[in-house]
């Protein structure tokens, strides 16, 4: 389907697919909520231009073989116009040829994407993004040697990466580079070996149940060290992983930031806050930090589809998205979007934030404002 | 305990039953001759053309999740397929040989990671200067697909013998676990990829792009329907002339393959080592129609959970049953589709439906037809229409 | 030096995890002969349940009478499924599932009924199809129940002499079924459980150990040793008697459906132990016992399917090499000790460690 005709409007399909259920349900939920959430609002403003908006999500359980079955069904029997904050990104690239297929556009935060696809535009930082943004913050604190907790897949590869690749930018060295199994609770091993290296610096990527319990594990051997995960990992806003150790483990605890803080007193962030606490529909229970997420994600989205001028064609679309480059999307609550043509150009949105956390307060306060890594 | 001894006690009366000739040597069970020991081929035969055909047959348009009018219903089919190409693979080791080798899992990855990387376009020469993530997803050694296939498979095939040969020492449950660790510790070593050698590529724990094969620019659904198809006609073939020789139907009325080999003076653990090479070939060549399928290969997919359901696929069948793998592998991915969006009693209901079709039929689906042929009014049915026949 | 220590503490603990779900199935094996693969998704089941009595949102039990319920829990629970869904399998009465079949889903039809009338594939009937009043749905939500419960009845064959691979299906699908539930009532936040000796530790020179360190060491070695002297009292004995050759058993007088809905309480009320503690002493989430099944079995046929010490120190082994593997060479390493263990233990001694070991066929 090659897009609608230019002015035919009407009801428009998005289709997504979440990890509802299973292993990443945590964050499936909400992210599924706050795109929901802000379809209800918008069609319950008039729409725009003419256009109200369906949502029409399936559950992958974070399985690509389900993925990718949701993305065909999703194209050849709900007939979407396009996908908005598909997560599961692990599994985006099964859907490749379907997209590519079928044309349809792929508006999300995608880590990492294969920035060949015309159809993909990644709206968030990458987690080596938010990786480094992490270890730029070490060095800021004066640390000089860093230490890398990571699960044995893509999270714990792009972690590394990260410390990689700002190692020559920063000169610090790299002490240790641990690794823990998925789904696995036997933590002691890394932990140890991070503790006799002595890390200034950790950087971690893991599941919430395995950051705290290296959290814990720090702590009970009277080891401080700056320790910083990517936004998902920390579940930075929420409680998701501060909430799994004890209090004097999670304090200091850093997370980066894709979107800004549940509880930032800015207008956006109190209108997402109150239409998320009135909101009744799928996903309502999930943390709130992953629902601002993707409702400030669909909101560029919408703000896009404005620009697009009642030609919903995919090449217009297209031509509309890669000139933003010129006249970012500015929502408050996430990084400018600045998409730009191919190659590299559907990267749209980069740098990060950090947030730290007091067990005090029992909150997260932003440290660092939203920027590139240094380079 | 006695539970094992009764069956053991039924098996050997079985064998002593075998007819042996005037010298002792034990003469098989005869194949069933003209036309129904055809029958069996002529059914194969017209379900593989109708399957063959089905991307163009407006039959199952009604069937939303099956519909091959669709990427998604020929996408599901091909699932189906490669799911049960490999349960026809297991099936000959456990329901056949009574072997349990549950490696399977492990050898559908090598299939399915081995002709991705094999096939993958050439990049990456120089591994650390290429840029991380993204190109090492892509890179391989650029083979033609039709090369990487058959190579892969019959290097499975051999990893299988391979496995199966100290395993023959082993039995019953030591020999399923000592398999089933050995299936997870290659899953374990495709993600160990940087530690080992980066020259395996096979871009450690996270994940491989699938370079689509277009069989005859038919694009990528149909292409993967195809080769799933074929993964399940050629596994077919080998089940069916791997149990129809002599010994083959010695099994079929023993069951075990030390009880049937052991007395008649037969190396069983040849016949062991070809049933691991054979089910190998079967899963890694499932297991590269499942990858051209998905186009996206990860380790996570060939955790413990996918030998479940390879497990649930076969059982459900029927084990042991030539259309077991295939009937289970339907209402296996049939069950999964349907009841998506229940989302949070998906796996209560599959769990549920798995228990209650257990509990109706232990023996699987594919023992339906026999259950209603020994089933008490079906007899009496046949009974009363012989005595009519007679009186008439 | 002691780091080493460090590490081997670190793997006795999660050793004892391994045990105890491997005693767990070695139990439920040895006296009933079912390989029970959702032994570790039952004992997670027991182990939500301590925590919701204890540090969930509205009830809030003090620590010690949330165990005690939730224990018990886990031994009933274990014990009703015998009851339900083993027994009909094993050669015993399959009323009782007939009964739980027809209530349960008369009790579920009613919402069917209520929203959706007749399923799919009669409704295209002109007439049928949508949602019925509660009074048609309640008839004939309740009309079904004898048909269901005659169905059970007839169709569900008592099956003297079934091979292990319905018995497996069956406990995978149970597995399904109940990682659903705990999925439903409890949510899929990973929860931490507060015990009394939570994060308190103690040096022993330069080695530290958690409290919840040596209270899962302690209470795996002590369910071990319980389980040891229970095998050699008079039920224990005639559980073995049941298992070693039920038909003489039974002659003698033995009850085989009580001594196997002992065994089921028992082994449900080990796993319950093992999940509780691990979720103590770490976290308590979904995940948990996908991981820890295959352990456990590992475990068990390190010793032989028959040995419970045997089982014991097999899964002490395989935490400890884990442990020192992981820290000692790499971490990379440490997921693939266990699997490495158990291939070499068994390539080396194909019939199991320990003498007591015999041949099983399957």
């Amino acid at each position: 389907m090659p897009g609608l005709e230019k002015g035919v409007g009407g009801t428009i399909k998005i289709g997504t697919s979440q990890p509802f259920t299973g292993r990443a349900a945590v964050a499936g939920e909400a992210l599924l909520g706050g795109l929901q959430m802000a379809v209800d609002e918008i069609n319950a403003a008039g729409g725009i231009d003419g256009c109200d908006f369906i949502l029409a999500w399936e559950d992958d359980r974070y399985e690509i073989e389900q993925m990718v079955t949701n993305v065909r069904k999703l194209i050849d029997v709900d007939k979407v116009w396009g996908f908005v904050g598909t997560a599961g990104s692990q599994a985006i690239p099964s859907t490749y040829p379907a997209i590519e297929g079928a044309g349809t556009p792929l508006w999300g935060p995608i880590s990492p994407a294969n920035q060949d696809i015309k159809e993909i535009y990644l709206t968030n930082p990458t987690r080596t993004e938010q990786g480094k943004i992490c270890i730029d913050y070490f060095v800021s604190q004066g640390a000089e040697t860093i230490a890398v907790i990571g699960q044995d897949n893509e999270m714990g590869v792009e972690a590394l990466a990260a410390a990689k690749a700002q190692e020559s930018v920063h000169g610090y060295e790299i002490v240790a580079e641990e690794e823990i199994e998925v789904l696995s609770d036997v933590v002691a091993p890394a932990v140890l070996a991070v503790i006799e290296s002595g890390a200034d610096g950790v950087l971690t990527a893991l599941d919430n149940a395995q950051n705290g319990l290296v959290l814990s594990g720090f702590h009970e051997a009277g080891y401080n060290p700056l320790v910083c995960s990517d936004a998902g990992s920390a579940g930075a806003g929420g409680i998701n992983t501060v909430s799994l150790t004890e209090p004097e483990a999670a304090d200091g605890y850093l997370g980066a930031l894709q979107v800004a803080l549940p509880d930032t007193d800015s207008e956006f962030v109190n209108n997402w806050r109150a239409g998320w606490e009135a909101y009744d529909g799928p996903g309502k229970d999930g943390a709130p930090n992953f629902s601002l997420q993707t409702y400030s994600i669909i909101q560029a989205f919408f703000v896009l589809w404005d620009r697009l001028d009642g030609n919903y064609t995919y090449e217009n679309f297209h031509a509309v998205a890669e000139t933003l480059v010129d006249d970012p999307i500015l929502i408050p609550s996430i990084p400018p979007i600045a998409c730009g043509p191919l190659p590299g150009g559907h990267q749209c949105a980069s740098g990060a934030g950090v947030a730290v956390y007091s067990s005090a307060t029992e909150s997260w306060t932003q440290v660092k404002a939203f920027e590139q890594p240094a380079s | 305990m006695a539970l094992l001894e009764k069956r053991n006690l039924e098996r050997y009366r079985t064998l002593a039953s075998v007819k042996t000739n005037s010298s002792g040597f034990p003469l098989y069970p005869p194949k069933a001759s003209g036309i129904k020991g055809q029958r069996r081929l002529i059914t194969s035969t017209g379900i593989f053309v109708i399957l063959a055909f089905l991307p163009w047959l407006p039959i199952l348009g009604w069937f939303t999740i099956f519909n091959p009018a669709t990427n998604y219903g020929l996408g599901n089919i091909a699932y189906v397929f490669a799911y049960a190409a490999a349960g026809v693979g297991f099936n000959l080791l456990i329901g056949y040989s009574g072997t349990l080798g549950l490696a399977h899992a492990g050898i559908f990855a090598l299939g399915a990671y081995g002709t991705a990387i094999l096939s993958a376009p050439q990049e990456c020469l120089d591994y650390d200067t290429c840029e991380t993530i993204i190109r090492p997803a892509v890179a391989g050694y650029g083979w033609p697909f039709l090369v990487a296939l058959p190579v892969v498979c019959i290097v499975a095939a051999l990893i299988g013998a391979l496995v199966g040969f100290p395993a023959a020492r082993l039995k019953g449950f030591y020999l399923a676990i000592a398999t089933l660790a050995l299936g997870e510790l290659i899953v374990k070593l495709i993600s160990l990829d940087a530690k080992l050698w980066s020259g395996l590529k096979t871009n450690s724990g996270t994940g491989k792009q699938v370079p689509i094969f277009e069989l005859f620019g038919s694009g990528q659904l149909k292409s993967a329907y195809f080769i799933s198809l074929a993964s399940l006609i050629i596994t077919f073939v080998a089940y069916v002339i791997y149990t129809e020789n002599r010994l083959g139907r010695t099994l079929k009325a023993v069951r075990d393959i030390e009880i049937a080999t052991g007395p008649l003076g037969i190396s069983g653990t040849y016949y062991k080592l070809v049933a691991f090479g054979l089910s190998s070939f079967a899963a890694a060549f499932a297991g590269a129609a499942w990858a051209q399928n998905s186009a996206f290969v990860n380790p996570t997919s060939f955790r413990t959970r996918l030998l479940v359901f390879l497990l649930v696929v076969l059982i459900l069948g029927g084990l042991g049953k030539l259309w077991g793998p295939l009937i289970g592998a339907f209402v296996f991915v049939y069950l999964r589709q349907e009841f998506q969006d229940q989302q949070k009693l998906l796996f209560f209901l599959i769990g549920v439906a798995l228990m209650l079709a257990i509990l109706l039929l232990p023996e699987g689906f594919a023992s339906l037809p026999d259950r209603m042929r020994d089933s008490r009014w079906v007899q009496d049915l046949r009974r009363r229409f012989k005595s009519a026949k007679v009186s008439s | 030096m002691s780091d080493l220590l460090q590490q081997i503490v670190a793997g006795l603990e999660a050793g004892s995890y391994y045990a105890l779900i491997g005693l767990a199935i070695v139990v439920v094996m040895k006296s009933t002969d079912v390989p029970n693969f959702a032994q570790a998704e039952m004992g997670l089941m027991a182990a939500y349940m301590c925590w919701w009595l204890a540090d969930g949102d509205e009830i809030g039990w003090p620590f010690w009478l949330a165990i005690l319920v939730g224990f018990a829990f886990a031994a009933v629970f274990g014990a009703l499924v015998q009851f339900f869904l083993i027994r009909p399998l094993t050669g015993l009465s399959n009323q009782p599932l007939a009964i739980l079949a027809a209530i349960s889903l008369g009790y579920a039809l009613i919402d069917l009924f209520q929203d959706n009338g007749l399923p799919f594939f009669i409704d295209w009937i002109p007439g049928l199809g949508g949602g019925y009043p509660l009074g048609v749905s309640l008839v004939l939500a309740i009309l079904s129940v004898p048909l269901v419960y005659i169905f059970m009845k007839k169709f569900v064959k008592k099956m003297d002499n079934v091979d292990h691979f319905p018995l497996l299906l069956l406990t995978i699908g149970l597995t399904f079924a109940l990682g659903s539930l705990i999925e439903i009532f409890f949510g899929n936040q990973p929860q931490k459980f507060n015990t009394p000796w939570s994060g308190n530790i103690f040096n022993i020179g330069d080695t530290r150990i958690g409290y919840d360190q040596v209270v899962s060491i302690g209470m795996g070695l002590a369910i071990a040793i319980g389980l040891a002297i229970f095998f050699r009292s008079k039920w224990g004995v005639r559980m073995r008697a049941i298992a070693e050759d039920g038909t003489t058993a039974r002659l003698l007088g033995i009850n085989a459906g009580v001594i196997s809905l002992l065994a089921w309480a028992i082994g449900g009320l080990v796993a319950g132990a093992a999940m509780t503690l691990k979720g103590g002493s770490t976290v308590l989430e979904l995940g948990s016992a996908e991981g820890l099944i295959l352990k456990g079995f590992i475990a068990a046929v390190l010793g032989g399917f028959v040995s419970l010490p045997g089982t014991f120190i097999g899964g002490m082994v395989v935490g400890v090499a884990e442990a020192v593997a992981g820290g000692q060479i790499s971490t990379s390493l440490q997921p693939t000790m266990a699997l490495l263990i158990v291939v070499i233990v068994l390539f080396l001694y194909p019939d199991g460690l320990t003498r007591e070991a015999k041949l099983r066929e399957v």
